[in-house]
């Protein structure tokens, strides 16, 4: 099968030469950005008033903001195939580029060339990037202070930060502004969304007022012009706005440049199978900013930082950093959405997008909902009905890879990612693998808990039980479609009494010979609330093999363990058995622990209890 | 604006063709109500709808060095230095070799072959699948995988006909249900409406897959099977061909669709 997507790309009037023919099949695109005749330009790529700004940057790096610029506007203008497809062939490109350079003898060597195309391809999931690079005829200045003499020369320390206007970058940024003396640089992509440019602005502005003479706002445009894209998932956008964030580092003479995300998104592990070769994209994946920091390497031969402070982190931790900087007010001012292009209303988000999904959950889980308003939600899955496919598919595939980060063991994590983790291992830092292992595992397995405790929120604060459950609603989306329910809570708070009862008088003489036993009693008791019941069953997948609850109401999505402490027993037994129970049993189930206590080993009920029931979907009965 | 291709973000969501043979997938996902026998019939529908890309899956550069991989890891185990044996091949390995380090290796072995990036990205999640599978059942400390330490004895046994079968059957059942994963779940996440269905079509599919490759790769008369008797035969002289490597996944993956569509035509009566 050879559904092969395959274009050459001309920059800038760059002809072919005729030795070197052409195979007529391949599409060309010509990209022009600063032709003679100004109608010819199709790409703009403002790079005289950002070397203006700066007053000076050399030509290598000048080169490198147009060969972003074009890569960026290629990428757009060439398509990755249907979405519809029955197989993705055409997602993954082979580019051709011929663009004039002003340093030839720099772009011409082949480790140049290697290092851009690893870089590249690992961001993009295309198959091939080839790179032919031509002396530029001439070029000018671009400006009168455009000379090495006139370089700019800081008078701070100066951090150098990408801000989207997203949440990430303003922690970020925040965070720089709160715990340093830095003065600090915001470089930011201009394209045509106005509504971008306006949550930039209106960011910045306030944080100007905040920390007066410490924050610069550098904005570079790069658009097409003339035409639309025929491609929108712009995965090379991550190079043109690392490589801005390097020519700027390098005018500031910094050495490093900051990218904030948190950990989850920058890694963003596929949620299905069709998800492979960068659908889910790796704009800050470890191993993308690894990569580039490779290639910039060979400019000065000098080691540029590309610094992810957040890597390590997870949304909700992100959010909650803005709150403990007393800056949860600028939260609704920033924006999380993708899908601007098509908003045509005054809402800045859609809530419908997997940035919006995301966002949401975390909001919640760091109990800072209510700062991001329901106003700027065009749609909020909490509360409203979800009706469409594509907000249906974001919330089920988010909510089922948190799920299964939570259950696994760090060994059953190591096992399903492996893959994911062998692209990571050179690029993080640890002592060894099993240290680098163990901090993408926590990463993962926090934000697995953490959007637990969201869901539970989201429960408890929309579900009225006194009221019908919405067709198609988030709460509904958790259980099985074809039963309304009860709430599992209301269910289990109505027969713990009637357990603690039956558990008294049963065992009033005789205790326990073991827990089997404890558990053929509750049997008996159990069976009396309905034909939904089960003992020892379903199945549950975990890790490689299956593990299955004492008791089981279908009907209530309601799993029921016993732990029996006998004499002598230590309560953290006891615990032990809950903590694993609540490690690998899905997190859609509630969970109602059945702790006897005849002996009174557990000194305090209270505290037992919320230890478990604050992390997990339970609930904690202690019988005596 | 009319953009043709909206779908810019974090990830590219991607949905089955509207045509008629996808449009049945589409609703016999969509009705699953968690039996096995649902599996069984939407496995062979899908299967139909892609019975001619066979061929290309089978010829295809990064599927061929994916298994070659495999076969070299097996035979690797005849060797008195395994480690030793594999470098010659290309494949570093320290002494022992974590699951990440195998990996890696993988990817580099087959990056140097792709011809259809899709097919390259199954395959080595395929072969990473089988290797670690087999090598966590085989290994003699099984507290951890970080401690896995598989010794020579063990790795002796992969290059048995009967250990090569074993792996063979794990790469192909993976690459099996990745490949139907790569369909379906593009339907289950659009139309089965709640996570724990969602859940439980996965779990169904899997295990109906596995259940499927055991047939397919007589695991039941393992030294008897058709991988077994490959292995033996081809490996006499060294390492087949690739003609020979070939022909086996011709073979395979045809015993493979052959058992799902038989298994789908005996659910439909």
């Amino acid at each position: 099968m050879d559904e092969r997507n395959e274009h050459i790309i001309l920059c800038n009037g760059v002809q072919l030469p005729a030795k070197r023919g052409r195979r007529k099949s391949i599409p060309t695109i010509s990209l022009n950005h600063c032709s003679e005749s100004n109608k010819e330009n199709n790409v703009e790529i403002n790079l005289p008033d950002f070397v203006t700004s700066l007053n000076y940057l050399p030509d290598r790096i000048k080169d490198l903001l147009e060969i972003a610029g074009y890569i960026y506007a290629a990428d757009r203008k060439t398509s990755r195939g249907n979405p519809k497809s029955v197989e993705y062939q055409s997602w993954s490109r082979l580019m051709h580029f011929h663009i004039p350079v002003r340093d030839l003898n720099f772009w011409q060597q082949e480790n140049v060339k290697m290092s851009l195309q690893d870089s590249l391809v690992f961001m993009t999931g295309d198959k091939e990037y080839q790179f032919h690079f031509y002396q530029q005829a001439e070029h000018f200045p671009m400006s009168l202070f455009d000379k090495e003499e006139f370089q700019v020369v800081p008078e701070n320390p100066t951090s150098i930060i990408l801000f989207s206007g997203g949440l990430d970058s303003l922690s970020g940024t925040i965070e720089r502004l709160t715990e340093s003396k830095d003065d600090i640089c915001l470089i930011s992509h201009i394209s045509q969304q106005p509504s971008t440019s306006l949550t930039q602005k209106n960011i910045v502005k306030r944080l100007q007022s905040d920390f007066p003479d410490r924050v610069k706002h550098f904005r570079f445009s790069c658009h097409l012009k003339g035409s639309h894209a025929v491609e929108e998932t712009q995965r090379t956008r991550s190079f043109l706005f690392a490589s801005i964030a390097y020519a700027l580092s390098y005018a500031y003479k910094q050495g490093s440049f900051y990218f904030y995300e948190n950990g989850v998104t920058s890694l963003n592990f596929p949620k299905r199978q069709d998800m492979i070769n960068s659908r889910s994209s790796r704009t800050t994946h470890p191993r993308t900013l690894g990569l580039l920091k490779r290639f910039y390497y060979h400019f000065y031969l000098e080691e540029v930082e590309i610094l992810h402070p957040y890597l390590w982190n997870t949304k909700t931790e992100v959010v909650e950093k803005i709150s403990a900087k007393g800056f949860s007010n600028l939260i609704d001012s920033s924006t999380s959405c993708s899908s601007t292009f098509h908003n045509t209303s005054d809402y800045t988000h859609c809530g419908r997008c997997s940035q919006c999904i995301d966002r949401r959950f975390a909001m919640y889980s760091a109990n800072t909902e209510d700062w991001d308003t329901k106003g700027i939600y065009e749609f909020d899955f909490t509360t409203d009905s979800i009706n469409d496919q594509k907000t249906r598919i974001g919330i089920i595939d988010y909510i089922r890879l948190a799920a299964g980060f939570k259950r696994h063991s760090i060994d059953s994590f190591y096992m399903e990612y492996s893959e994911q983790l062998a692209d990571l291992d050179d690029f993080i830092e640890g002592d060894d693998e099993i240290e680098k292992v163990s901090k993408i595992y926590n990463l993962c397995h926090s934000h697995g808990i953490q959007v637990e405790l969201a869901i539970k929120k989201i429960i408890q604060k929309h579900f009225d039980i006194s009221a019908d459950i919405i067709p198609n609603s988030f709460v509904e989306l958790l259980g099985k479609k074809e039963y309304l329910k009860m709430p599992v809570e209301l269910f289990v708070n109505n027969i713990c009494p009637e357990i603690t009862n039956f558990v008294r008088t049963v065992f009033k003489k005789n205790k326990p010979i073991n827990e089997d036993d404890f558990n053929d009693k509750l049997n008996g008791f159990f069976e009396k609330e309905g034909d939904n019941y089960a003992r020892e069953y379903p199945m549950v997948r975990f890790a490689l093999g299956f593990v299955k609850p004492d008791h089981s109401f279908d009907h209530y999505n309601l799993f029921i363990e016993s732990k029996y402490l006998r004499d002598n027993t230590p309560p953290s037994k006891a615990s032990e058995g809950i903590s694993a129970d609540l490690n690998k049993y899905p997190i859609d189930k509630f969970k109602l622990f059945i702790v006897y206590d005849p002996y009174g080993s557990i000194s305090n009920d209270d505290i037992y209890r919320k230890e478990f029931e604050n992390i997990g979907y339970c609930k904690i009965l202690i019988v005596r | 604006m009319d953009f043709k291709n909206k779908h810019m973000g974090h990830e590219r969501i991607g949905f089955l063709p509207t045509t008629k043979p996808w449009t049945k997938v589409v609703e016999q996902v969509s009705s699953f109500s968690g039996k096995e026998e649902e599996i069984s019939r939407v496995a062979k529908t899908t299967l139909d709808n892609v019975q001619s890309r066979f061929k290309y899956i089978e010829n295809d550069g990064g599927v061929i060095s994916a298994f070659h991989f495999l076969v070299l890891y097996a035979l690797a185990g005849r060797s008195e230095d395994p480690i030793a044996f594999l470098a010659k091949y290309g494949i570093n390995l320290s002494q022992r070799p974590s699951i990440i380090e195998i990996s890696k290796e993988v990817s580099k072995i087959i990056t140097d072959n792709i011809h259809s990036k899709e097919y390259a990205a199954l395959a080595k999640s395929s072969a990473i699948d089988a290797i670690s599978e087999w090598q966590l059942k085989h290994s003699i400390v099984q507290s951890s995988l970080f401690s896995t330490d598989i010794n020579k004895e063990q790795w002796k046994k992969a290059s048995y006909g009967s250990g090569f079968c074993e792996i063979a059957r794990l790469f192909f059942a993976s690459f099996t249900e990745r490949y139907l994963k790569y369909f379906l779940e593009r339907a289950a996440s659009s139309t089965i409406n709640s996570v724990y269905e969602r859940e439980l079509f996965n779990d169904r599919l899997e295990s109906h897959v596995n259940d499927i490759s055991r047939h397919a790769f007589d695991t039941a008369k393992i030294t008897q099977s058709f991988a077994a008797g490959w292995f033996n035969k081809n490996t006499k002289e060294g390492v087949p061909t690739e003609r020979m490597t070939k022909n086996f996944l011709r073979k395979a993956f045809s015993k493979m669709r052959s058992e799902i569509l038989i298994q789908g035509e005996v659910i439909n009566g």
